[in-house]
């Protein structure tokens, strides 16, 4: 889809945002540290091997790119990655804000040697502001955004997401940013900086709570597996007989709860509230909290007395709005995404396998959006590109090499 | 000359309605380009009932949540089920480089808008659905609510503490991660089409796009057969990681030690008590081992202090750490305010409030920022001014009930 040239400089707070450019085609370039990136070392690991050859968190957030290694901190290195941006459409960098400019390689420079590069930062807090010199990392910025405070049970402290979710919401953000700024150049011929601030790509995803506050003078608790609406909490996880389910009540819409009411029926267990006359009842606005709960624990028990996969075929069958909470085995052998061919095995030659990755993010009637070749080795493109595309001789190249500059 | 572009001169026709819809349009139209919402006043935009309201007015014109996900936008009224509605809507098209939807799948097609009859009227027009578990496939039907593509997609089950029951998100959180690759899979679709001159169908879904945020744990079952757990608040990599307990009611601070310099670091600042030296926390690993010994010695220190005061500090001391904020404090966050992270507009019915503006920045493109339409704010002006229907042709149709 798109036919680019990227220079991928960050750490895992930017990984994932040149992989969606590689899977959509760009060709992306990842440049290590000599001796590979730090990054590397974040578990889980292949085989349960730490090895920075064999981090499983690398593979899925690199692949579809390739590497080489350069010390741009080097004086020749720093001329090297002079010549290759004065060459690429796209530069990504999670550097610390002014870290880049010290080196002689902030937007300005750059944009003198390439005035259509867009070079793209990712940082936790931006490049300005109060706290853009702050530590951070995926808890803090968690914490910050206010999605800790409504995520986790009153009793606990409160809790982060799994993984890097803050990192990932980010380098989706830095995405568009770049997709966006490309855009641009097509009309002006010129590229741009494009700053991607974490936090505030979190703090967006805190939909609601600055607006609760804003409007309502209120503040929403932590309430375990309840789903927050104008106020009040509605159960949305729910034990069938051999898993969790999630499912939310929705005051304004009756129209679930009675194909709830049917099923029940069909299975004569649905008690006092089959003499509703459910074509009187749109929504449960008006009903008393006695009643809302007494309905949903009804249809608790109905579901504990279920299989997720009954539940599953009725809820696509009659619309109750339930699906499963599954995890990873039953995200791993789900019908649908397998009919979607949306899991792609990709070569590890080294290490004699493969590995199944989750395809692509989007399908599109073009195709061109896919996942193409597992994550490269430190440094594994380095002749490929070095030689063949800079045209740099065997011998300078070992020279490089042996002074620890490439 | 620097707000010239962007997206300006793109123009999109807005069928999406709840959340993971329009957070996307919201993305193009505050970054220039014209999105024309499409609603009616029987069915509003679902959202548009969505509370907080102005003064708790149960209007389509008073819900402070829906102007944060419909800036810049334009909104008209229109029957879909008039005939002369879908008329309407196809003149729409011809003048469309987008059409964007998110109804259960099938809608589209039963309204005689799928994208090869769209096609046929613009031949490089985009179109992109939105749903929860694709537009093919056993399962493209079942319907569900913000949570749904978390929950199918694994993150349920890996949120929450290791000897409790899963814990999901305190928000709609496919809601708001599927929009952006929505965003995403929009503007590549524009590259493309400059490049070829070819439209494309895009089907983005809640599900796939969440499985990418947790692909690690996918590949740890299929290469490992390992299935991930629950952690709470701790990290594989990085020890002390946690909230811990300030001074006050349900204050808190996280912390992060990533290696033992930072460690070094964090027994600095506490004073170095005893403790600190002893051989059960020396290493990364040996702390992990006596984590919860570790995090209740380090929650009777951190308990000392105010919230912002121990961030800073640890801040100052070279360690990861910021307070557990809320949405009071957002609103009063000097960073995002410097930032301009939410901008007061004025609403007609709601009046002066904030909205928030995008989390990524251009240096060259300052977004211009409007309030969220009315419901029907735009009829004149979209139908007789870019449609150009005549003023008695407009009337008979606003009598015929087309507007409704």
């Amino acid at each position: 889809m798109l036919n680019y040239k990227v220079l991928d400089l960050t750490d895992e707070k930017g990984f994932l945002c040149g992989k969606i450019l590689g899977d959509l085609g760009a060709d992306v370039i990842k440049i290590e540290k000599p001796g590979g990136d730090l990054s590397r070392n974040i578990g889980p690991y292949y085989n349960n091997t730490a090895d920075p050859e064999k981090s499983l968190y690398w593979f899925a957030f690199n692949s579809s790119k390739r590497s080489i290694t350069l010390n741009i901190e080097d004086s020749e290195g720093y001329e090297i990655f002079k010549k290759l941006c004065s060459n690429a459409d796209i530069l990504l960098e999670s550097f610390k804000p002014g870290y880049m400019n010290n080196l002689g390689l902030g937007y300005k420079e750059l944009s003198v040697i390439n005035p259509r590069l867009i070079m793209t930062s990712i940082t936790p807090f931006g490049q300005t502001g109060l706290y853009k010199d702050y530590k951070a990392s995926d808890i803090t910025l968690l914490a910050m955004s206010g999605l800790l405070s409504i995520n986790g049970e009153s009793d606990r402290p409160p809790l982060r997401m799994c993984f890097d979710q803050s990192y990932y919401l980010g380098c989706a953000h830095a995405v568009t940013g770049t997709l966006l700024a490309l855009h641009c150049r097509h009309n002006t011929g010129k590229g741009q900086h494009v700053d991607a601030s974490i936090y505030e790509s979190v703090v967006r995803c805190n939909y609601r709570e600055p607006f609760r506050w804003e409007w309502e003078k209120a503040k929403t608790p932590r309430m375990g597996n309840f789903f927050a609406r104008g106020g009040k909490g509605y159960r949305q996880l729910w034990p069938s007989k051999d898993g969790y389910v999630t499912w939310v009540i929705m005051m304004e819409n009756a129209k679930p709860v009675r194909a709830w009411v049917d099923w029940m029926k069909e299975e004569g267990k649905s008690g006092r509230w089959a003499e509703i006359n459910w074509d009187e009842v749109t929504s449960f606005l008006k009903w008393a909290p006695e009643d809302i709960q007494a309905i949903q624990d009804s249809i608790a028990e109905f579901i504990l007395s279920h299989t997720t996969k009954e539940l599953e075929a009725g809820s696509i069958k009659r619309g109750l709005l339930l699906s499963p909470a599954n995890s990873v085995e039953f995200v791993a052998a789900d019908e649908q995404l397998a009919k979607r061919n949306f899991w792609k095995d990709i070569e590890h030659r080294e290490l004699n396998t493969t590995i199944t990755y989750p395809r692509f993010t989007y399908l599109s009637s073009e195709g061109c959006n896919e996942i193409r070749f597992r994550a490269p080795l430190a440094g594994e493109h380095n002749t490929e590109i070095y030689a063949k595309e800079l045209g740099f001789s065997d011998k300078t190249i070992l020279s490089l090499q042996k002074r620890g500059i490439i | 000359m620097a707000n010239q572009y962007a997206l300006e001169g793109i123009n999109v026709l807005d069928f999406s309605w709840a959340g993971a819809g329009p957070f996307a349009t919201k993305f193009l139209a505050d970054f220039g380009a014209q999105v024309i919402k499409v609603e009616s006043k029987k069915r509003p935009d679902i959202g548009r009932m969505t509370p907080p309201f102005k003064n708790n007015l149960r209007h389509p014109d008073a819900s402070a949540l829906f102007i944060h996900t419909n800036t810049n936008k334009l909104s008209i009224s229109l029957n879909l089920r008039h005939p002369k509605g879908i008329e309407i809507i196809k003149k729409l098209v011809e003048i469309s480089d987008l059409v964007m939807e998110n109804f259960t799948p099938g809608v589209m097609g039963r309204l005689g808008l799928t994208y090869d009859v769209l096609k046929k009227i613009k031949p490089d027009i985009i179109m992109a659905s939105s749903s929860i578990y694709g537009q093919t496939g056993p399962k493209s039907q079942l319907s569900g609510f913000g949570n749904t593509g978390c929950a199918i997609s694994g993150h349920y089950m890996l949120t929450g503490w290791p000897d409790r029951e899963p814990v999901t998100p305190g928000i709609a959180y496919a809601d708001v991660v599927q929009p952006i690759f929505t965003s995403i899979a929009i503007l590549a679709a524009l590259d493309y089409r400059r490049s070829t001159g070819k439209g494309q169908y895009i089907d983005t879904t809640q599900v796939e796009t969440m499985v990418h945020f947790i692909s690690p744990a996918m590949l740890d079952y299929f290469a490992n057969g390992h299935i991930e757990t629950r952690m709470g608040n701790r990290s594989t990599y990085a020890c002390p990681h946690g909230v811990f307990p300030c001074r006050g009611e349900d204050r808190w601070c996280a912390i992060a030690v990533f290696n033992e310099n930072e460690w070094k670091n964090l027994c600095d600042v506490m004073g170095n008590p005893d403790w600190c030296s002893q051989q059960k926390f020396s290493s990364l690993t040996l702390r992990q081992e006596h984590e919860d010994e570790l995090e209740s010695l380090i929650s009777k220190w951190t308990i000392r202090f105010e919230r912002d005061e121990l961030a800073s500090m640890l801040q100052q001391a070279g360690i990861t750490s910021g307070s557990v904020q809320d949405g009071q404090d957002l609103l009063d966050d000097a960073h995002l305010a410097e930032r301009q992270s939410f901008i007061k507009l004025t609403h007609p019915v709601i009046g002066e409030c904030n909205h928030p503006t995008q989390p990524v920045k251009l240096s060259g493109y300052t977004p211009q920022m409007r309030t969220a339409p009315c419901l029907g704010e735009h009829n004149e002006y979209v139908y007789k001014e870019l449609l150009g229907i005549p003023e008695d042709e407009y009337n008979a149709l606003l009598s015929e009930g087309v507007f409704e």
